[in-house]
């Protein structure tokens, strides 16, 4: 084992690193507690150390005082080796955070089995750290682990809407259907507005429930065969399969309505708010999935711009309707 | 070493060290022997170095102690007498730890501190005879080793 040693007098040392090497340990000889700190805190420092009380530089004391408000995760055992032998010094170095106290002159078979308890102590909690930290380990794999799946499956954990990789798994079959049909689809953007400040006062748990709230409404709102998805975060998409253009204003009206009806509840802790943005798609002009989105993702951003200005003006929440009619080309 | 432990941990009976009792050795030999060992070709080696190391050192405090004295400060006096006392008590050297005790934990007077410094050097100079003698028995005719 590897043992620290600090102690000012050349006598002392010497012959307590002979003593040490004769029971087959490893000694770093110190001078005084600067040089020890020193040791102490290199990456591969000594598990056990033996500490004069009184050095030069830093006290033995004052070493066992500042390594204890270090919280380190591997706690070096502390032998204070001293010629003050009174109770008082005793209890003074072990409130200190000394583990173990022996006077000078030491008797060598004291100090033989003191170390070994020592020994016994510090593999333990060496053991334990290693312990530890292979859990740890265990832990983070296994989280990586269950991300991977997630991002294999095909709905929101939170939600049990479609995620991302459901939604766009999904709508490519929608769009294959709608190429040979002729038929056109509704693609609504909706982005949830305030979760920010929800989560900031109420907090995320309150967050989480707020956006398997709005999910809910979501489901309601739309037909079974509507595809409704959660990208992530609080942004969701619906793809309206076989939804002419004209008949947007009506779904987003009983979306809106929806809503407000929850609002109009008393005894909700939040209330919900969405940003709605929505084009029409009709499969012939080979733009891609992604793109479309990105078409109602403008739309919807415009929709919020709209709805900020309209409550700075009006001062009422009253939202409007997305402007349909407006829809950016991309 | 058991002499050693009754002689040099008398905090429970205050007094002891009052002054070096008169069957106390100046040396405790038997402790320097302690340090030999048999397993190497030159087993008192580690002794030897010991006691040139032990003679260096107090020296060295002695004239520490004599300074601290000069200028009343105590606390460096104190010092030296708590280092000697440890080094002292290491090698068996026994009155002198006896005496460095009193330097160290008595209420220091330049009188009272002049008096055990004189002591100490005395003494020194008595365990200089004996390790001396020591160091040629175990290194032979060739003193320097």
């Amino acid at each position: 084992m590897r043992i620290l040693i600090a102690e000012d007098d050349p006598i002392s040392r010497r012959v307590l690193a002979v003593q040490l090497g004769k029971w087959g340990h490893e000694v770093i000889s110190t001078q005084n507690g600067l040089e020890a700190w020193d040791v102490l805190h290199t990456a591969d420092a000594p598990l056990v150390a033996i500490l004069d009380w009184m050095m030069p530089g830093m006290d033995g004391v004052e070493i066992c005082r500042r390594m204890r408000q270090e919280k380190t995760d591997s706690p070096t055992y502390i032998i204070l080796l001293t010629a003050k032998s009174r109770k008082e010094n005793v209890i003074e170095g072990l409130e200190a955070g000394a583990d173990d106290y022996l006077t000078k002159p030491f008797d060598r078979h004291e100090l033989r089995v003191r170390l070994q308890a020592g020994a016994r102590i510090a593999e333990l909690q060496e053991n334990l750290r290693e312990r530890v930290k292979e859990l740890e380990e265990a832990i983070i794999e296994k989280e990586h682990a269950e991300q991977e799946l997630r991002n294999l499956t095909l709905t929101d954990h939170l939600t049990g809407l479609y995620n991302h990789r459901g939604f766009f798994t999904l709508a490519e079959h929608v769009a294959k259907l709608g190429k040979r049909s002729g038929q056109q689809s509704l693609l609504i953007y909706a982005d949830m507005d305030g979760l920010k400040q929800i989560n900031d006062t109420l907090g995320h748990a309150t967050g989480s429930k707020a956006i398997a709230k709005l999910a809910e409404i979501l489901q309601q709102t739309f037909r079974d065969c509507d595809i409704v998805a959660r990208l992530g975060g609080d942004e969701f998409t619906i793809l309206c399969p076989n939804v002419r253009v004209d008949e947007a204003d009506r779904i987003i009206q009983r979306l809106r309505d929806n809503l407000q009806a929850y609002n109009n509840a008393s005894d909700n802790d939040f209330s919900l708010s969405l940003s709605l943005g929505a084009v029409p798609i009709d499969y012939t002009d080979n733009l891609t999935l992604e793109e479309q989105i990105a078409a109602a993702d403008r739309s919807m951003y415009r929709d919020k711009q709209l709805r900020k200005a309209e409550q700075i003006l009006q001062g009422n929440n009253r939202l409007p309707l997305t402007p349909i009619g407006h829809l950016p080309t991309t | 070493m058991s002499i050693i432990q009754v002689d040099m941990d008398p905090k429970e009976e205050p007094g002891l060290y009052d002054k070096p009792s008169a069957v106390m050795p100046s040396v405790d030999l038997s402790v320097l022997s302690s340090f030999e060992d048999p397993d190497t070709t030159d087993a008192s080696g580690l002794v030897v170095e010991l006691i040139d190391l032990y003679q260096k050192e107090a020296t060295r405090l002695l004239e520490t102690m004599r300074q601290g004295i000069e200028t009343k400060d105590w606390s460096v006096v104190k010092r030296a007498a708590h280092s000697l006392r440890g080094s002292s008590g290491n090698l068996g050297v026994l009155r002198m730890a006896c005496v460095c005790d009193r330097m160290e934990h008595s209420e220091l007077s330049h009188t009272l501190a002049t008096q055990l410094l004189q002591d100490l050097e005395e003494e020194f100079v008595h365990v200089g005879h004996i390790l001396v003698a020591e160091r040629q028995r175990r290194c032979g005719a060739n003193t320097d080793r």
